[in-house]
């Protein structure tokens, strides 16, 4: 089953207090949409649990 | 004539800062309309640096290394009493910058002399510089292609012959990608090693500052000029300058030289594994490798340039919406729209895939992989034909560097010497070996192998 892409971006559009103009929630979804096929690409990466990311903020 | 000419000229008091001002400045003024790489010409300000050279010659004082070299910067770099365009029209209202980016200042401080601000992509989200407000960079090979971007006036302006020098950056690919298309060398050092001080973030995670050159040697002094620690940037490592431009000619004996397969030739268009096979066999890569992961981390890399960038974006995004350019508008809202876990994976693919990395360089000196996986397309052209296939090519110009930069290794991106259009290949080091690239490309230069090229002119012809 495929996610709404559309609805999904009109709850987050709202959540963040962004009020797109007619049009623009098809062109955002789309993008939305190729991100969702990358992210594809490493979500089934089995990563450790200790792997930290790369960026160290140092106070 | 190359910057270290001109530097060696003006030093020598054979010839006035002031003259090479003038002649950059009619180069500009001759050219621009017709490449569109420069915003602003800041002829006063390269008048008076220009001045200051020369008396500081004729009172027999030291210039600095690169006296009287014009160079120009994307107008991303804060230059002071100029607003920092960043490609946007919403940063032309900011009031002008207070003072200068840290590379514009080390770089004026070893006596070059900025001379203009360059195109580029808005808020450098893009590899085409086909900017809405300011209009597309023209590729000076074929004023009817694109240059590449986000650089893109900055690697047009030198392919031009404009400038020696100039500087970028490079979140994704934005040096390497118009310096591949344009011919012209680029380097992205190690992340942390050129401070960012002063230059309109995109990616703060991915972020790298990085300079255009029409000569190895003019690379290497452009980067000596800007190496070293700066407290002020919290990004930039506490890493002591290691000069390179005295040891060009010092490229070890044995190298070791792996040949990235796999993901980096994807989408390859015949004339780019040629170039790669000309550069394999001049340094007798032989072994054709693996880096395991480069489709993951490219993949997080487009995940976290959208989350980080459409977050920095988002206020304006609220309000401005219609002033963005379209081409990244909807991107960086779908970017800060995205589930936490993608971006957050993403940072961790990242350590992963760094070790995948490091592990090679145990066993090479240096790695060689396309820039591009084709030469420059059409302005306004959205697809081209690769194995009878019509492939995007916003999304594919990034393909071969995105998995690099998002691990911060330093790469040099070299022209290869050929026919036709311009194409260049990625040489990639350990972290902090940006030396050794040098070398290598001087001596791949020396051997005829790479070259920048003028329009024109072949860069075979330019042997």
């Amino acid at each position: 089953m495929s996610l709404p892409l559309e609805a999904y971006v009109s709850m987050a559009e709202s959540l963040l207090g962004l009020e797109l103009p007619p049009g623009a929630r098809e062109q955002v979804a789309a993008n939305l949409a190729n991100l969702r096929h990358l992210a594809a690409a490493f979500e089934a990466l089995a990563l450790e649990d200790d792997l930290d990311p790369a960026p160290v903020y140092r106070p | 004539m190359t910057g270290s000419e001109i530097a060696a000229r003006v030093r020598a008091g054979e010839l006035r800062a002031v003259e090479v001002v003038e002649a950059a400045l009619g180069r500009v003024a001759a050219e621009n309309p017709r490449i569109n790489a420069f915003t602003a010409v800041l002829a006063d300000r390269a008048y008076a640096s220009a001045r200051g050279i020369d008396a500081c010659v004729a009172a027999g004082a030291d210039p600095g290394p690169l006296a009287g070299v014009p160079f120009a910067v994307k107008n991303l770099f804060d230059v002071e009493g100029v607003t920092t365009l960043a490609g946007s029209v919403i940063d032309a209202e900011r009031p002008p910058a207070r003072q200068d980016a840290a590379a514009v200042e080390r770089l004026t401080a070893a006596g070059a002399v900025l001379v203009g601000c360059l195109n580029m992509d808005e808020y450098a989200y893009g590899f085409s510089t086909e900017n809405a407000h300011y209009g597309p960079t023209r590729n000076p090979h074929d004023v009817s292609r694109i240059a590449g971007g986000s650089s893109g006036g900055s690697a047009a302006a030198v392919a031009a012959g404009l400038i020696p020098i100039a500087l970028g950056s490079d979140t994704n690919g934005s040096i390497r990608v118009p310096a591949s298309l344009c011919g012209v060398y680029g380097l992205k050092p190690t992340f942390g090693r050129l401070s960012r001080r002063g230059v309109r973030p995109f990616v703060h995670s991915l972020d790298h500052v990085g300079a255009f050159a029409g000569t190895v040697e003019d690379l290497a002094l452009a980067y000596d000029a800007i190496q070293g620690p700066d407290p002020l940037d919290p990004a930039a490592a506490a890493r002591p300058a290691e000069a390179a431009a005295p040891s060009l000619d010092d490229s070890p004996e044995r190298l070791r030289v792996g040949l990235l397969g796999g993901w980096f030739t994807r989408y390859a268009a015949p004339e780019t594994l040629d170039v790669l096979a000309v550069v394999a066999g001049a340094l007798g890569a032989d072994d054709d490798v693996e880096l395991e992961g480069a489709e993951a981390a490219r993949a997080a890399a487009f995940c976290l340039t959208g989350a980080e960038g459409g977050a920095l974006h988002l206020d304006a995004l609220r309000e401005r919406y219609f002033d963005f350019d379209p081409a990244v508008r909807d991107r960086l809202l779908a970017g800060a729209l995205q589930p936490a876990a993608w971006p957050a994976k993403a940072q961790r693919v990242r350590r992963w895939f760094l070790e995948k990395a490091l592990a090679l360089f145990e066993r090479f000196d240096v790695l060689v992989a396309p820039a591009t996986p084709f030469p420059a397309p059409a302005i306004g052209q959205s697809t081209v034909e690769i194995d009878g296939a019509a492939v995007p090519i916003r999304a594919n110009l990034g393909l071969y560097t995105q998995p690099l930069s998002f691990i911060g290794l330093p790469v040099l991106a070299a022209p290869v010497a050929r026919e036709g259009l311009p194409l260049g290949v990625q040489l990639i080091a350990a972290p902090w070996r940006e030396k050794l690239l040098l070398q290598v490309a001087a001596r791949l230069e020396r051997d005829g192998v790479i070259a920048a090229s003028r329009p024109g002119r072949t860069n075979l012809e330019d042997q």
